[in-house]
């Protein structure tokens, strides 16, 4: 990659060079950079929505209130997940989108690369915005990352409308770029690349950019209309003038759901690039591969009303979400399938990417049972709201797609900057965040079950035991992640070369390319037979 | 970095895609209607439509007789009465009445008057709108207040209702369950930690 600081440069003053930096970085629009940046907000974020999650976990580690107010630990839910959602896994998702997707494809760059410059901008700016909340007066909201109305419409803190408008700029940066991702796959494909041949990891972006248009302009406007009966009057969401809070949930949840897609697709993508490659064997049914990834898109629409059982929605409804959230178990099911079978008789190897991808399929196959026993009405009015839904969703979030994404990047690590990791941190880091994952989010399930709602700053005493597990399991996963931050630092300017390969069993253009690859990644279209 | 001529055009796709978006971003306000079709179409508009029917339909009004009783526990030495010991009512219609209280102790004290009405079936058709009852009153040893209740009778009262009777009765609040409540009304007053 080209470094734009040249000789010149170098011999400049100091502040010259940092306008150089500011100036090199803040007008990027080669995918590669445009990646690279969208990659270290995610990491960044991914230390801040984390800190709000350790002190969730202080706060939990014995009854009692010891260092936060109520009032304040609502915060704390709210931001965490806002944070982790649209800071965190969303852009990681979109940096790997912005390396890859141009080298798989055997494109020079992005369709659209100042639109790029653009979508990636508005991010630190919404992120910044979010987290200004936590300083105002009254408070950052504190009605769940939901927002369900009234809480965040009639009894919603003033910075509300500080949220709403960083969701605007989120939501627009998400749209921009899905529309780059799809025009490049679209327009942008060498000479050969049919469809049928794309990596797995671009079909599933381009199944997630279309969910993308599809619900992040319905999140826009549910947001519109919390914004319109917060200041001007309407009532959308309040019964009080004929609106119904209800709605809100509706529309939420129908951005909501496939958003849970959004997430996975491109975490299900990386995972099918890393498993054959340490197999040493080509993918199993890539076909159905595809075909699951689109499936999954589809049905993910018209599942939302899971997420509302408890709502009062009639019977029939009830019924109808019920088998249709189980169908999409289906689909799901074939890529643990595949998955599995790509691994059956290889000559496996297990170096640090490998290792997460097998965490991956294995504790992803996990949260997806309990996902299975939450769909079912009867059981899900008693998990309802409780530490249960907590332990399943960090079970796909944390043990399922951020393990992916640390799993990606490790894989391409050495591709993007021509050097490897350091393996043997690689393998620590790896086991102890296993443990220590599995640590904090296991004994949810117990609590849950036996009754501990969610989003309280305080419980009952025979609640303690597993919180205080729990609350450890935080702390050492949280801490660990610093060795991967140590990793990637160093290995930086003293890994070892990385060879173009990187790996025996790898397949696929971005392979062919140098480590790292040149600036623009092909200037000749490559020839796929 | 030019394009290949056989490379397919962008704008077609781009102008489809922009225009997804702001269509989808329509469809969420077109949601709102839907939402209600979806509820009648589903019948569970149908208990909303009801209620709605109870208040749009007008029922004729007709008139009854309400009576007003107070009483005191006993260790509160207070005099406490209504004006008006009994009222010719027409349903539908705004009345208020006046009740007397005056504290006969050495002490300043607060009290709050606790409603109950009978028949028991009758409760949900008398709407008091502005209530005594809905505070609490503090007065200091000799000093006497008039307070105020505004209520109608909702016409869906069956006719075989023909007299209801309010009746009071006034409970001393403890230093500390007064101070207390007035906290919890000062935290209701104030949701959100909206000012």
């Amino acid at each position: 990659m080209a470094n734009g600081v040249t000789a010149a440069a170098v011999q400049q003053s100091v502040p010259k060079r940092v306008i150089a930096f500011i100036v090199r970085w803040t007008t990027a629009t080669n995918h590669k950079d445009i990646g690279t940046l969208y990659l270290c907000t995610a990491l960044l974020n991914l230390f801040v929505g984390g800190s709000l999650a350790l002190c969730i976990r202080a706060e939990l580690f014995v009854p009692g209130l010891q260092f936060v107010e109520p009032n304040f630990f609502n915060t704390l839910t709210t931001m965490h997940g806002l944070i982790m959602l649209f800071g965190f896994i969303m852009p990681v998702a979109v940096g790997f989108a912005n390396w890859l997707i141009p080298m798989m494809i055997g494109a020079p760059d992005m369709a659209l690369p100042r639109m790029n410059n653009m979508s990636f901008w508005l991010l630190p700016a919404a992120t910044i915005m979010l987290l200004s909340t936590l300083f105002m007066d009254g408070g950052a909201p504190n009605f769940g990352w939901t927002m369900y109305a009234p809480l965040s419409t009639t009894y919603g803190p003033p910075s509300t409308d500080y949220m709403i408008f960083a969701v605007h700029m989120l939501g627009i940066s998400s749209i921009m770029g899905s529309i780059n991702i799809i025009t490049t796959i679209a327009t942008m494909r060498a000479p050969g690349m049919t469809w049928m041949k794309l990596p797995i990891f671009v079909w599933t972006w381009l199944v997630t950019a279309f969910l993308l248009i599809g619900i992040m302009p319905v999140l826009a406007g549910a947001v519109t209309m919390m914004l319109f009966d917060r200041n001007f009057g309407t009532s959308f969401f309040d019964a009080a003038g004929g609106g119904d809070p209800l709605l809100f949930q509706h529309i939420f949840w129908f951005f909501g759901h496939p958003e849970v897609y959004v997430l996975a697709l491109p975490a299900f993508g990386i995972i099918t690039q890393i498993i054959p490659t340490f197999s040493r064997k080509p993918l199993f049914g890539y076909r159905t591969m595809v075909a699951a990834t689109v499936l999954i898109g589809l049905l993910s629409y018209i599942v939302w009303a899971h997420h509302m059982f408890t709502s009062g929605i009639p019977y029939g409804a009830q019924l109808y979400f019920m088998l249709a959230t189980m169908l999409i178990a289906v689909p799901t099911g074939m890529k643990v399938f595949n998955w599995i079978t790509t691994m059956f008789r290889g000559s496996l190897s297990f170096e640090t990417p490998m290792l997460f991808a097998i965490a991956f399929v294995f504790m992803f196959t996990f949260a997806g049972c309990t996902g299975v026993m939450l769909a079912v009405v009867p059981a899900d009015f008693q998990y309802h709201d409780s530490y249960f839904v907590v332990a399943h969703f960090h079970y796909v979030l944390v043990n399922g797609l951020t393990f992916a994404f640390i799993a990606g990047t490790y894989y391409w690590y050495p591709k993007f900057w021509g050097r490897m990791y350091n393996e043997r941190l690689g393998k620590w880091h790896f086991w102890l965040s296993t443990i220590s994952v599995n640590v904090l989010f296991f004994p949810q399930h117990f609590l849950g079950l036996a009754g501990m709602p969610r989003r309280i700053p305080d419980y009952a005493l025979q609640f303690a035991d597993f919180n205080f597990v729990s609350s450890v399991g935080a702390f050492v996963f949280g801490f660990s992640q610093l060795i991967f931050v140590y990793n990637l630092i160093i290995s930086r300017h003293r890994g070892d070369l990385a060879s173009d390969r990187v790996w025996e069993g790898a397949e696929g253009l971005e392979w062919t390319l140098s480590s790292p690859p040149p600036h623009h990644s092909f200037q000749t279209p490559p020839r796929i037979n | 970095m030019a394009l290949a001529p056989d490379r397919p055009a962008r704008r077609p796709l781009l102008i489809k895609l922009v225009v997804a978006s702001v269509l989808m971003f329509g469809f969420s306000f077109a949601l709102v209607p839907l939402y209600d079709l979806m509820c009648d179409a589903l019948g569970i508009g149908k208990i909303r439509a009801a209620n709605a029917s109870i208040a749009s339909t007008t029922i004729a009004p007709h008139t009854l007789a309400i009576e007003f009783v107070t009483t005191n526990t006993e260790q509160l030495n207070w005099s406490f009465y209504p004006l008006v010991k009994s009222l010719e009512v027409t349903t539908s219609e705004t009345y208020m009445v006046n009740f007397f209280a005056k504290n006969n102790t050495a002490n300043t004290m607060t009290v709050q008057a606790i409603p109950s009405i009978t028949p028991i079936l009758g409760t949900e058709y008398l709407i008091k709108t502005q209530c005594f009852c809905f505070e609490q009153q503090t007065l200091a040893p000799g000093e006497s207040i008039k307070m105020p209740v505004v209520f109608l009778i909702d016409s869906a009262l069956p006719k075989k209702y023909s007299t209801l009777t309010l009746s009071y009765s006034l409970f001393e609040l403890k230093q500390e369950t007064a101070s207390s409540q007035q906290r919890n009304e000062a935290a209701e007053s104030n949701p959100g930690g909206r000012t």
